[in-house]
């Protein structure tokens, strides 16, 4: 805080001035209230022209600029979700072509099991039980490599978020049910196979 | 126990009707040893699939043990096949990824029998078999005698009231033959319903009456 001295001409009452004690920029940051934007812009810029004649007037918004820190962030994180939402695709057809094929193996034994008392959804559990086995051991996987890969990502920011356990959790469950949806379409299907015509001996 | 009556069975082809089976009546009662027989084509296993509830006719009706068979839902039909009805078939079938103990045992773990149950069922069929030292063995290393051995053991495992064989000496020398027929003969003096469709007069005169079918209809 300094006392009031006169910067313009004197026909002018002093006002308010901010003194930055830094190389000159040019840049100040203006906290306003207004429903008519366009309007302070303007006379913003009418003061800047009449204030520094010459210099070029430039502005943006704060909060656009904020975003714009994040911009390659939120990029990574489409780019992210899109391969993710790839991969989980993929793995499902890998699924159902696993499921078909133990299936299709399995028919006289599907027929035998049904015979001797199997309900569709016996067979189902059974068809089901192995591959979400393998679902499960990818989980556990799949847990620790993410967390790590986090962990490092988290690092470069200053302020961070925790990686808290329901995000794993919320993921297996999601990973779980998609692999079951794939897996029951088609193990439904066996299941439900006439074992007259799964075990015709002729 | 089985009363048929008016069994059809068809399938349409181009419009026409195939016979799988024509005006089925027949009465069985419990303790019966019946053979089917008949030429190769004659219905007899649709016939059997109709008793053991395996598949629908087309057309008639079925009472097993008083119930009409027809007129319960999928759920009780299977309850009641499950419980009364053991199967044992020509080809064996038995699940070769599993050993004689646990091929014997399938059969309970869909009747929601306890652990311990299970073994002691298990143990007692194999002694009454003779099988004990095979329990660990996997039905490729055993001869087609022993096989269907297993697979009557597996079909009396719930102590089921009826037993539907399909050709059971089909795969099997005369020896072999004889000793599972004499079985048979063992089960039914004991009082199990046994129906068995084969194709040999001699295993057909174990039995107490034989059925002759040709073309879907009983001959005589």
């Amino acid at each position: 805080m300094i006392k009031d001295f006169n910067f313009s001409s004197l026909h002018e009452q002093v006002k308010p001035l901010a003194l930055k004690l830094k190389h000159y920029d040019g840049e100040i940051a203006l906290r306003f209230k207004t429903d008519n934007v366009s309007g302070l812009v303007s006379q913003i810029e009418n003061s800047w022209k009449v204030m520094a004649p010459g210099q070029p007037f430039h502005y943006s918004f704060m909060d656009d600029d904020f975003n714009h820190i994040y911009a390659a962030e939120q990029r990574i994180g489409k780019i992210f979700i899109t391969f993710a939402i790839l991969a989980i695709f993929i793995a499902c057809l890998g699924l159902f072509g696993l499921v078909t094929y133990a299936a299709e193996q399995r028919v006289r034994e599907i027929g035998v099991r049904k015979v001797l008392g199997a309900t569709v959804a016996d067979i189902t559990a059974m068809l089901s039980k192995d591959l979400l086995r393998m679902v499960v051991v990818s989980l556990v996987i799949a847990f620790p490599l993410a967390w790590w890969a986090m962990h490092k990502w988290l690092e470069d920011f200053a302020y961070r978020t925790n990686i808290s356990w329901w995000i794993f959790a919320g993921a297996g469950m999601i990973a779980i049910c998609i692999a079951l949806a794939t897996i029951s379409i088609q193990a439904v299907k066996a299941a439900s196979a006439n074992p007259v015509n799964s075990l015709r001996t002729e | 126990m089985i009363e048929l009556e008016k069994i059809f069975k068809w399938y349409t082809i181009g419009g026409a009707r195939s016979f799988v089976l024509k005006d089925i009546n027949l009465k069985i009662g419990e303790g019966e040893l019946v053979s089917i027989m008949g030429p190769s084509g004659s219905g007899k296993s649709s016939l059997l699939n109709v008793i053991g509830m395996l598949d629908e006719p087309s057309e008639g009706s079925y009472r097993f043990m008083g119930e009409d068979v027809f007129s319960l839902k999928e759920k009780q039909r299977s309850q009641l096949y499950k419980k009364h009805i053991g199967f044992v078939f020509q080809a064996y079938h038995l699940i070769d990824e599993l050993t004689v103990y646990e091929n014997i045992e399938t059969p309970l773990l869909y009747h929601n029998v306890n652990a311990s149950e299970r073994r002691a069922l298990v143990a007692d069929m194999l002694d009454r078999f003779q099988i004990v030292g095979k329990k660990d063995l996997f039905p490729t290393q055993l001869s087609g005698g022993q096989q269907q051995l297993v697979g009557i053991a597996r079909a009396l495992i719930v102590k089921p009231r009826l037993i539907l064989a399909d050709e059971p000496t089909g795969n099997l020398n005369s020896k072999q033959g004889e000793e599972i027929m004499t079985l048979f003969t063992q089960l039914n003096k004991e009082g199990v319903t046994i129906i068995q469709v084969t194709h040999s007069e001699k295993n057909a005169a174990y039995g107490s009456r034989i059925i002759h079918l040709l073309d879907g209809r009983v001959e005589r």
